[in-house]
């Protein structure tokens, strides 16, 4: 199975807590998601989700100057970011838990 | 609101010449296909989001990302993912919009009378036909443009390419025809205005182009054309109030005094383009 399909809705969580974490702009946090070991990670799909994550007011943006040229925009959490985010980890808590249940059978499965 | 737009223009065009040859040609597809889909967007959030993307592509390529490494290998569907996920424009400056194109088409449309007959007919099927086919055309026109971008590959194709030129003619023909069709089908109220008072106003709104037109040497080429049109509209009045048939004054003159708006518009259109290179 892709890894982008078992990511699907567990990458808003991955990506609100780097911005849970520092004040970041769209390049760095591309980079942050690889060195996390999300290689397969590109910025056509890092974009629209923070697009999405700023719309639904669980991230906000501001520009700051930079150094290099213009200024850049970065994204900060917001309290219904950080709201979601304590959700978003009690549910994956239970999703894995959940998964490890199965898991533990695997041994008895008929395929390896 | 255009000055922020014109500076965020700016900024990404001068990042864009700065990355190299082929990371530039995956950009500058991006960033077209993204403006011809954004019609009904928040522009200047658009123009922002082009610029902060053109400058992560920088610090990409600064440490040695192509951008299709960068960004994927599927550019249109993040770009349609970033439309959806944008705000729609406001309704003020929507009907602002409307309202522009409304009154461009409608400014033409008076021109087209004025020059033709010397005098000005508010005919309101007329205009009511050029206000809907303009709108239609250009939305026609833009998604084209916007579909040009990924979609038309095929055309690579020299035989397709040439017929799907030739097929939208024919489309730009019959819509043409469909108009004119529609305005000798559909008869509404027509209001003839006395020749000096058409000739005030033709006066008054030359005037209001001109000013216009003067803020930007883009839509300064345009300060020609109208007043050839002008012209045209003197020339054909002056026929009128002479009672003269002469070929020359009626037909041969007006159509030199356009054509030489026109060729002075492309000139100018040409030499702009070539200094913007």
């Amino acid at each position: 199975m892709r890894e982008t399909q078992l990511l699907k809705g567990v990458l808003d969580g991955c990506v609100l807590h780097i911005i849970a974490r520092e004040e970041i702009y769209g390049y760095e946090l591309v980079q942050r998601l690889k060195e996390t070991g999300f290689t397969n990670i590109v910025a056509g799909t890092v974009y629209p989700l923070l697009q999405k994550l700023e719309r639904k007011g669980l991230i906000t943006s501001r520009t700051k100057p930079s150094p290099d040229g213009p200024p850049r925009k970065y994204f900060q959490i917001t309290q219904e970011g950080l709201d979601f985010l304590t959700d978003f980890w009690s549910e994956w808590h239970g999703l894995v838990s959940k998964v490890s249940n199965l898991e533990e059978d695997r041994a008895d499965a008929k395929y390896s | 609101m255009q000055n922020t737009l014109n500076n965020y223009y700016r900024q990404t065009e001068d990042v864009i010449v700065s990355l190299k040859p082929e990371n530039r040609d995956f950009f500058e597809k991006i960033q077209e296909y993204m403006i011809f889909s954004s019609f009904f967007r928040d522009e200047i959030a658009i123009r922002q989001l082009i610029l902060q993307l053109a400058l992560d592509l920088k610090a990409a390529e600064a440490d040695g990302i192509s951008a299709v490494d960068y960004f994927g290998d599927e550019p249109k569907q993040m770009v349609d993912d970033l439309i959806k996920e944008s705000n729609v424009a406001t309704k003020l400056s929507l009907t602002k919009l409307l309202g522009i194109i409304v009154g461009i088409l409608c400014y033409f449309r008076f021109w087209s009378d004025f020059a033709s007959h010397g005098q000005v007919t508010l005919n309101l099927v007329g205009y009511l036909s050029d206000i809907l086919f303009g709108v239609l055309g250009v939305c026609f026109i833009f998604f084209i443009f916007k579909r040009s971008v990924y979609s038309f590959s095929f055309l690579k194709n020299k035989v397709i390419k040439y017929g799907s030129v030739f097929a939208l003619i024919l489309v730009f023909i019959a819509i043409i025809f469909l108009k004119i069709k529609l305005e000798t089908w559909v008869t509404g109220p027509r209001l003839i205005i006395p020749t000096i008072i058409s000739l005030v106003l033709a006066a008054f709104l030359l005037g209001l182009g001109v000013m216009f037109c003067r803020k930007d040497q883009v839509t300064g080429t345009l300060i020609v054309p109208l007043i050839a049109f002008f012209l045209c509209g003197i020339i054909r009045f002056s026929a009128n109030a002479f009672q003269l048939s002469n070929v020359f004054v009626v037909t041969i003159l007006p159509l030199l005094v356009i054509f030489l708006g026109l060729v002075t518009f492309y000139r100018q259109s040409y030499l702009l383009m070539k200094k913007g290179n």
